[in-house]
């Protein structure tokens, strides 16, 4: 047991604050389960403040706004510049249309989001979770829509502690009635991703949406507003499984919302009027950090998973160094190296050039790359083609041999297109098309309709004695007449064994 | 906590797990047998032939249900591609059922009837000469090997001991049945062997007439799964659970 | 529960375990966790009440909304036939020559016909029209009643030889049985029609005076007739000089029933639309 322990420092004795999620009845016989022990942050202002604030409103902005933006694509088409239409098996994003076989697409953008996260958190710890995570932004709204109606934290604890009067009633009421609108925003906002905005919202304002429609409305507002007004933390302590791992990607030198040890203990509260700070840490002991962490705990305690890193005890403790004219920062947004380096007075550096955010950003740019690459370089048609397994092959009267297909071709374009199609590996094969080509022809030209899949019935003829076996190899070569490009398929040609 | 009792002693533990499994396997299990409607009543179902039940046998013996299911769920995508849902009753006389759930091929449970006899041969012996895009392994040794099934009727007996329906005079008339499928009027009475097996497929189903193959006995139950019932003379609706 | 051990940074109660030095906490779980526990019960008895949840020793219960996932299925399919029912009017209108000409309703035909067709006529046909013995190929560009689509709707629509006032009908004699011809001259005309119209023989006498008027002179067949073509190398009945004397000997006559009454107006073009394509077209 000792052997362990030689590296990292015993936490002084002194120092055993406990966390409020673990404040539970700590008797000889503690409960199975703990209640949640309800969080009244304080409101502050400060630099982080004003970035969280400036984040929340761009996020939510370009939630909301960007459905709504316009792209003409042209007569038939829906202009919306992002669209995902689930029924017709299209995803639109500006100039860029996804058919459903390309949906790998959406595997590259999840690796590059999940790199772009190891990224940010390697360089600047919780950024995510502290500023741009829903689950943050829309939290941080409740709490402002709670502070607007009942006040700040100390006339909330009065409010919640006090008896059930006309007034409590009249804010608690409005309160969640505010808290819910913003929900139902919420909601019609994720709807309007998979329909065309305008319509869906005429339609669900006058009652004529589909059930798929009010049934995520309902699904989504229920659970924003549960997880924004009532579970709030605790989606970040037990349900989320990001910051359980997310250590992995810190080092000494990634930006987190520490407090100076060395600098702020020993603690204690400042003695009268003193400006005295001889012999003891900087640390007032005015508790302002606690009160203002939206997670309800204390970064003095070090290092925690419970930390969003959101960082607003960093503006609430600056504030109060200002007040005894000490020096900013005794609880910083700094790196441990930079930490360890002012505690011995040497200098502080910004590492972000480091092997581990230079590994991340080759494979999210080499990810990037790739992506890019193949979008540039997709054909937007594709061929797809069954050989008739019954019959196999057909005998015709004048003694040649037959083969039919079904021949789907794939226009993902929003272009009218003129194909050619003709085949390669069986001498002296024609072909015809129901519908299109009668007699035979080694060519076939085969019109296909903007952004369609059509099926085609091709019957591939060809003498006995251009046959080698009774399988043969042949090709179907389809070419774009328009832009030249050319799409080949391989398949067979049956015959009888010889 | 009285569940420390549970936690500190394994005995009673796995008393107590096996308790649990044993409500919710009961609760689960036991009605099926015992309920009517688990099986539909539809017209149509019959024991495998001789020939179809030789290639079932190889069917397992080669392990096709690995790669193909054969259990067609009542969802549109499937009803388009496959065919009416299967029923419970169309594997009533399966021992074991190929139900299955890995489908790296296609399902099987209404293959019968669909492609023609030389497509199925083809696509044994070499699945790339008639699928390009096939991964399935070629099975060309079917069509050389002759179907040895000389023990059909002891098959038959072992199989009407778990409840499938043969009849003495099938048992009796096993080989010859055999023959008759894959040779046609040649081996026999055709009308006998059809009131016995009503709906087989008869001839040779691998194109050589003179011997049965392997190749012949797969053929036969690929082109006969999901082709007894007629389900033109059910009521749907008698079928819905 | 005296002695428990706790820990000194957070407070919490051990459970008394500790692997190379780490110690394991008893923490309390969140309450609402229980709560979620409580709320899936409650989640669970609803759901038995509204769906089909328990069994009996012969039934089970049922539900309150009667759920039936063959049911709700069989609704599925019901709806993808009335959002398909638009289409219905048009071919009800047109002439199957006009259908093939729009190419949306030659495949929405294509896939309507091949259903109706693996449903209705593959059973003697073969799927894809691959035809057996004494059933013809349908795959195939040999058509014994004519290959175009007016044709083939009207084979489809009154059968042949199948009792409908306008069915399509002929008779080969039983020039054998009956003894119309002699075992000379069957046995010269089936090496002469063997032998691909041939020669000036016997045969070809036999043939001019007696095949003629329905094969045609040149053999090519009298689609108009149901002559079928007797030069090329596909053989209803069978190939070779035996098939072919058994037919002059007492002929096979195929017999398909007629589809007007069995199948609607559009299933009948569609389906005909269907085996004309299968031939590739005439």
């Amino acid at each position: 047991m000792s052997t362990a322990q030689t590296s990292s420092p015993e936490p002084e004795e002194n120092v055993k604050s406990v966390s409020p999620t673990m404040a539970a009845e700590v008797s000889g016989d503690q409960p199975m389960y703990a209640g949640r022990p309800e969080i009244y942050p304080r409101s502050v202002s400060g630099s982080f403040r004003t970035l969280k604030w400036t984040s929340l409103w761009v996020l939510l902005g370009i939630y909301h706004v960007l459905p709504w933006l316009r792209w003409d694509r042209g007569e038939g088409f829906p202009n919306q510049a992002i669209l995902l239409d689930i029924g017709a098996g299209r995803g639109y994003i500006f100039g860029i249309e996804i058919w459903p076989q390309e949906v790998y697409y959406l595997t590259g953008i999840l690796i590059i989001a999940a790199v772009g996260l190891f990224f940010a958190t390697s360089l600047f710890g919780r950024v995510w979770c502290g500023f741009a995570c829903p689950q943050t932004v829309w939290t941080d709204l409740y709490f402002w829509v709670e502070k607007v109606i009942e006040g700040d934290r100390n006339q909330r604890l009065k409010l919640d502690r006090g008896k059930m009067t006309l007034m409590k009633a009249v804010k608690k009421v409005t309160k969640h009635v505010v808290w819910l609108l913003i929900a139902f925003l919420m909601s019609f906002a994720w709807v309007w991703y998979f329909n065309d905005a305008p319509t869906v919202t005429r339609e669900i304002l006058t009652g004529q949406a589909g059930g798929w429609v009010l049934t995520f409305i309902g699904m989504l507002t229920f659970m924003t507003y549960l997880l924004a007004g009532w579970a709030r933390e605790q989606v970040c302590f037990y349900m989320c499984p990001w910051p359980r791992f997310q250590g992995a990607m810190f080092d000494e030198d990634s930006l987190l919302v520490t407090y100076e040890e060395w600098r702020g203990e020993p603690r204690a509260k400042p003695a009268k009027g003193g400006t005295n700070f001889e012999g003891r840490g900087h640390c007032v002991d005015c508790s302002a950090c606690v009160q203002v962490c939206p997670t309800g705990i204390d970064i003095r305690d070090g290092s925690q998973m419970e930390c969003i890193g959101c960082a607003l005890c960093v503006d609430a403790c600056n504030a109060v160094m200002d007040r005894f004219n000490l020096p900013r920062g005794l609880i910083t947004y700094d790196s441990n190296n930079n930490q360890l380096a002012r505690s011995k007075n040497s200098e502080t550096k910004l590492r972000l050039i480091r092997p581990r955010t230079i590994g991340y950003m080759a494979i999210m740019l080499l990810v990037l790359l790739v992506m890019v690459v193949s979008l540039a370089t997709r054909t937007r048609m594709e061929i797809n083609v069954l050989h008739d397994r019954s019959p196999l092959y057909v005998n015709l009267s004048d003694g040649s041999i037959r083969n039919g297909y079904t021949f789907k071709i794939l226009n993902m374009e929003n272009v009218k297109k003129d194909y050619v199609l003709s085949v390669e590996g069986v001498e002296g094969a024609t072909m015809t098309v129901i519908g299109i080509e009668k007699n035979g022809a080694k060519e076939v030209a085969l019109p296909v309709e903007p952004d369609q899949v059509v099926p085609f019935q091709v019957y591939v003829r060809a003498e006995r004695s251009a046959l080698a076996g009774s399988s043969n190899d042949m090709t179907f070569i389809l070419k774009d007449t328009h832009t030249g490009v050319v799409v080949t398929h391989e398949s067979v040609f049956r015959g009888p064994e010889h | 906590m009285k569940h420390e009792i549970f936690e500190k002693n394994v005995i009673l533990l796995a008393i107590g797990i096996l308790l649990t499994i044993s409500i919710g396997g009961l609760v689960q299990i036991v009605p099926l047998y015992t309920m009517e409607q688990t099986i539909e009543k539809v017209d149509g179902i019959r024991p495998y032939s001789p020939l179809e039940l030789a290639g079932r046998n190889i069917y397992i013996r080669e392990g096709c249900y690995n790669c193909h299911s054969q259990m067609v769920r009542p969802f549109r995508d499937e009803a388009e591609r496959y065919g009416h849902y299967s029923l419970a009753a169309e594997s009533m006389y399966d021992h074991p059922f190929q139900w299955g759930s890995k489908r790296t091929g296609p399902d099987l449970a209404r293959v019968g009837g669909k492609y023609s006899n030389d497509w199925h041969v083809a696509h044994l012996i070499d699945p790339r000469s008639v699928v390009p895009e096939s991964i399935m392994p070629p099975y060309a040794f079917l069509a050389k090997r002759e179907l040895s099934f000389d023990d059909a009727a002891d098959h038959m007996k072992t199989l009407r001991i778990v409840g499938v329906p043969y009849s003495d005079e099938q048992i009796a008339t096993a080989k010859e049945d055999l023959r008759i499928q894959g040779m046609g009027e040649a081996g026999g009475d055709v009308e006998a062997f059809l009131a016995r097996y009503p709906k087989a497929k008869i001839g040779s189903f691998d194109g050589d007439a003179k011997k049965t193959t392997e190749m012949d006995a797969l053929v036969a139950y690929l082109q006969m799964l999901g082709t007894l019932v007629d389900f033109t003379n059910v009521d749907p609706e008698t079928l819905y659970r | 529960m005296a002695n428990v051990e706790k820990d000194a940074l957070t407070g919490t109660e051990t459970t008394g375990h500790s692997w190379d030095g780490i110690q394991e906490l008893n923490t309390p779980l969140p309450k609402w966790w229980l709560y979620t526990f409580y709320a899936c019960i409650i989640w669970a008895v609803g759901y038995w009440v509204v769906y089909p949840a328990w069994p009996s020793l012969s039934d089970y219960t049922k539900g309150v909304i009667g759920y039936s996932s063959r049911a709700e299925h069989a609704k599925e399919m019901e709806a993808v036939k009335a959002s398909r029912s638009e289409w219905l009017g048009k071919f009800e209108e047109a002439n199957v020559s006009d259908i093939v000409k729009d190419s949306q309703l030659l495949n929405y035909a294509m896939a309507g016909g091949r259903a109706l067709f693996n449903e209705n006529c593959a059973p003697c046909h073969g799927a894809g029209g691959q035809g057996a013995p004494g059933f013809p190929v349908l795959a195939d560009d040999d058509w014994l009643w004519g290959g175009t689509l007016e044709s083939i709707e009207q084979s489809v629509r009154f059968g042949i030889r199948s009792g409908h006032e306008e069915e399509r009908v002929n008779e080969m004699p039983k020039y054998g049985v009956d003894g119309l011809i002699t075992k000379e001259e069957m046995a010269a005309v089936a090496d002469y029609v063997i032998g691909g119209l041939q020669g000036d023989g016997a045969g070809k006498t036999v043939f001019a005076e007696q095949c003629a008027a329905c094969h045609g002179e040149d053999g090519h067949g009298l689609p108009e007739m149901g002559g079928p073509n007797l030069s090329d190398g596909i053989w209803l009945f069978g190939a070779g000089k035996d098939a072919v004397l058994a037919q002059l000997n007492s002929p096979k006559h195929g017999v398909m029933p007629a589809w007007q009454g069995r199948l609607d107006d559009v299933s009948i073009k569609q389906v005909s639309i269907y085996v004309h394509s299968l031939g590739g077209g005439q």
